[in-house]
């Protein structure tokens, strides 16, 4: 009864959605196991993603090994105002993947590697939309390395931390407003690599055998882009010293802090229920800009405004321990954008946003298991005029990201209850 | 119980996910109280697509009229017919093609910059296509209001008598009749004062020197040529006149273009006072050209911030030929508007542009402030990315002749005519997207 009660909210959830990612660039794809449950996990370790989503949760995770793959299908459509035609992007795919690994060092401590993609975002728009000379693609990657140590302060309280090293990849292309006798249209397409550091720490507390509560802070990350290349195509050589070859350029990209706050309890034997609540830190993305070695009139280091805000998110999972061989799970999060009214660009068509999603971990044998999550949003249609560019029109926005994952426990379960 | 989950879940994302594409067409798109279906253009080189000095293929079919059709298609408009020049580079009536920009060596430089030039392709010649009307399209470049109701015109006016059913018979407004209009463009009017003061303002020399129109003339064109459109069941849109000054062709030669060394302007001070001009003074850096002025010592003076050099000028004489720095030179008041003279063409304009609005309001059309949105180029705006100004070649708003615009001047020119459109007739056009048009073209 209770689960077709249940299963009655989350039908209403999923009508009631109009469209669901994490706010700003951020990619919440973490842990197949937490993505079921609308990403929660602060307060709820159950496998190695505990590593990003609190390290001090490890102390309660046995050994093992965890991958974990995804595949996101944005899609974003434009109608200019006052026109009617409808634009759509092109159906550009991401694979968010995570791994992670951990083995005991000793009784209370743990050693682990971590490996994700926490930020991204890539749209490819038709080459001839009306936001041609703003941006035709963007190709934003990042992959976080975190060596994680977790310590068994007590049988109640872990702690951990971990070192981030950060690599990643940018790609912007747009066109400019410059044609050629013979109708081609110039074009400039930056490109290049970009690497950072930060840590993650968190501090993870059993209450009793039904409550648990965890706090995470994921420090910033300033990725530096150096040596990047700036190409221009299809320049008239009368401006060629106004837009030159082989010019380079550098720039920073504040990838921002989070604080997070979880809590799950065992409602019942066999359910439990996660909620958790992230302030990100996007105020440290208030403009993007870049330094270029050669500068004219027209290729200035002139920094565009972005003025993001801090946004929250809450979210909220559950878990069905359904039979000895299968949990199921679903979740539902409210995320704010931190693009503010007048600073929405192509780059990233955000919104406020509503998701849901769904999981399930499949138990081939007593040490392995099969992990599958769906996340979709539909971020309600936003009507902006970009105060920089004058993009004067409507966005909308889905996103569907199907995932699968694969866990190994180096060790057998003692008992069914515990968390694998 | 699994499977009823399941199923539902997969249901709701596919419903979600495929049955809607993006769902974000514009409510409706409606004509409103307007009827499209029989729409003709009347007015004078704006509206025919004039462009970098000639009328060409090109420039008729990137005209504001043809857009605004286009858009109309989509509302119940139907078919709209244009006298279209064979395709080439155009002309401009007295033998020459269109300018294009091209890589050319200026006198006393060593190296090439960009400049227009005319067009390689040559001149096309003028075809005759009356036999093919009855068309929408009656823009007549150099049109002033009062010859849209002249029958000699036709005669006199190649543009027009390409196309029209009886050269010396029939007027702009009879063409414009022979399609029985539903809905009409009006913009008349520039002419009236424009071809004045593209000329310099000089005196007029003979009966076909370019003279500014008298407000009451203009008044009474306009207002019987409203009439008569109305009368016959059209409704419309009529728009205002530019401030001439918005535009290059009064604003791209610096009033202080003689740029001096020191001993350059030493030699410039004893030669103009040993001329008796010791009025006439030179410094190093920037100085006025020295132009003619009747009311001056010597019939001369040097430009002040207050006068407008026009891109008539020939730049090669002011470069190589001591044009402006010379007592047996001074620019020629064919080149120059005085403050005097730019007052007096503002104060025209402001007259045509009250009787345009009082007709608009009288008449109930949808009335664009074309004075006002000129303005916005002057001042330089942003559009999708894309900044435009009113400087010549590098602002992308107007073509090589530095008076009309360039393609994607136009469009922006289409939208606000549709804007007026709509909110006069409760219509809701959808717009051109100017980004679909170029702005001046580079070669490579």
């Amino acid at each position: 009864m209770k689960k077709i009660g249940l299963l009655f909210l989350f039908c209403l959830a999923l009508s009631l959605t109009q469209k669901v990612m994490a706010g700003g660039f951020k990619v919440a794809l973490q842990g197949q196991k937490q993505v079921g449950m609308a990403g929660t996990g602060v307060g709820f370790a159950r496998d190695g993603a505990t590593m990003y989503y609190n390290p001090g949760g490890l102390s309660f995770v046995k050994q093992q090994f965890n991958l974990g793959v995804s595949g996101l299908f944005p899609s974003t459509g434009f109608l200019e105002k006052g026109t009617n035609t409808v634009i759509t992007s092109a159906n550009k795919m991401f694979t968010p993947f995570s791994f992670y690994a951990h083995a005991d060092v000793s009784k209370r401590i743990k050693l682990g590697l971590a490996m994700y993609t926490p930020f991204g975002t890539g749209i490819a728009y038709p080459a001839d939309w009306s936001g041609r000379y703003i941006l035709r693609k963007i190709d934003l990657k990042t992959v976080f390395i975190q060596p994680t140590v977790a310590l068994k302060v007590s049988e109640k309280l872990g702690i951990g931390g971990g070192f981030i090293y950060s690599t990643g990849s940018m790609l912007l292309r747009k066109d400019l407003p410059i044609t050629l006798a013979n109708d081609e249209i110039a074009s400039a397409e930056l490109q290049g690599k970009a690497r950072g550091t930060g840590y993650n720490v968190g501090a993870y507390f059993k209450a009793n055998d039904k409550m648990e509560l965890g706090i995470t802070y994921h420090s910033k990350v300033k990725m530096k882009l150096d040596d990047g290349e700036a190409v221009f195509s299809n320049i008239p050589i009368g401006l060629s010293s106004t837009f030159p070859e082989n010019n380079t350029f550098t720039t920073e990209l504040n990838l921002p802090a989070e604080l997070a706050l979880g809590f799950s309890y065992k409602l019942h034997k066999g359910f439990t229920l996660a909620i958790d609540f992230n302030r990100t830190y996007w105020n440290s993305f208030d403009s993007l800009g870049f330094d270029y070695a050669i500068n004219t009139s027209a290729v200035t280091d002139a920094k565009s405004p972005r003025l993001y805000q801090n946004s929250n998110c809450f979210r909220i999972g559950a878990q069905i321990n359904a039979s000895s061989k299968v949990d199921l799970r679903l979740g539902v999060f409210f995320d704010q954008t931190p693009v503010p009214d007048g600073y929405m660009s192509p780059e990233l068509p955000d919104n406020n946003k509503t998701g849901v999603t769904f999981g399930g971990t499949f138990r081939v044998d007593e040490r392995t298991h099969v992990d599958v999550s769906l996340i979709y949003e539909q971020l309600p249609d936003r009507y902006q005029r970009n105060k920089e560019t004058g993009l004067d029109g409507t966005f909308q926005t889905r996103v569907i990201a199907p995932g699968v994952g694969l866990t190994y426990l180096f060790q057998k379960r003692m008992t069914k209850r515990k968390h694998y | 119980m699994q499977k009823i989950f399941y199923s539902l879940v997969a249901v709701g994302i596919l419903v979600n996910l495929f049955s809607c594409k993006h769902n974000l067409q514009q409510k409706s798109m409606d004509n409103g109280n307007a009827d499209f279906s029989r729409f003709v253009a009347i007015g004078n080189s704006l509206t025919s697509g004039y462009a970098d000095g000639a009328l060409s293929y090109e420039g008729q079919f990137n005209s504001f009229p043809k857009m605004m059709a286009d858009q109309f298609s989509l509302v119940g408009g139907g078919d709209f017919k244009i006298p279209y020049m064979n395709a080439g580079a155009g002309s401009d009536a007295v033998g020459n093609p269109r300018y294009v920009l091209a890589y050319v060596q200026p006198c006393g430089s060593t190296t090439t910059t960009l400049s227009p030039i005319y067009d390689p392709l040559g001149v096309t010649p003028i075809n005759n296509v009356a036999t093919e009307g009855p068309y929408n399209m009656i823009g007549v470049p150099g049109a002033r209001s009062i010859d849209a109701l002249l029958p000699m015109y036709s005669a006199l006016n190649p543009f027009l008598q390409r196309y029209c059913q009886s050269p010396g018979g029939s007027t702009m407004l009879t063409e414009a009749l022979r399609v029985n209009p539903s809905f009409f463009s009006l913009w008349l009017g520039s002419n009236d004062v424009l071809l004045y003061a593209i000329g310099g303002a000089v005196p007029p020399t003979s009966m076909y020197s370019p003279t500014i129109t008298d407000s009451s003339s203009v008044r009474i064109a306009l207002t019987y040529i409203v009439d008569t459109l109305t009368k016959n069941g059209a409704k419309g849109v009529i728009a205002n006149i530019p401030d001439i000054t918005s535009v290059p062709y009064f604003n791209t030669i610096p009033w202080n273009g003689v740029v001096l060394t020191e001993g350059k302007a030493d030699t410039l001070n004893v030669t103009f006072s040993s001329a008796g001009l010791s009025h006439i003074t030179w410094h190093e850096g920037s100085n006025g050209f020295v132009m003619v002025d009747s009311s001056s010592p010597g019939n001369m003076r040097q430009a002040n911030s207050a006068d407008l050099i026009l891109l008539s000028t020939p730049q090669d004489s002011l470069r190589c030929g001591s044009w402006g720095i010379s007592p047996l030179k001074p620019l020629k008041d064919e080149y120059v508007l005085s403050i005097d003279e730019i007052a007096e063409i503002n104060e025209y304009i402001a007259r045509y542009n009250t009787s345009i609005l009082h007709i608009a309001t009288t008449y109930k059309l949808a009335f664009v402030d074309m004075k006002s949105y000129f303005k916005t180029f002057k001042s330089g705006t942003i559009y999708n990315g894309i900044s435009m100004n009113a400087s010549f070649v590098s602002g992308g708003a107007f073509s090589l002749d530095g008076v009309h615009p360039t393609p994607r001047g136009y469009a922006f020119i289409a939208n606000e005519f549709i804007k007026a459109i709509n909110s006069t007739y409760k219509s809701t056009v959808p717009y051109v997207d100017p980004t679909k048009f170029n702005g001046v073209k580079f070669p490579y």
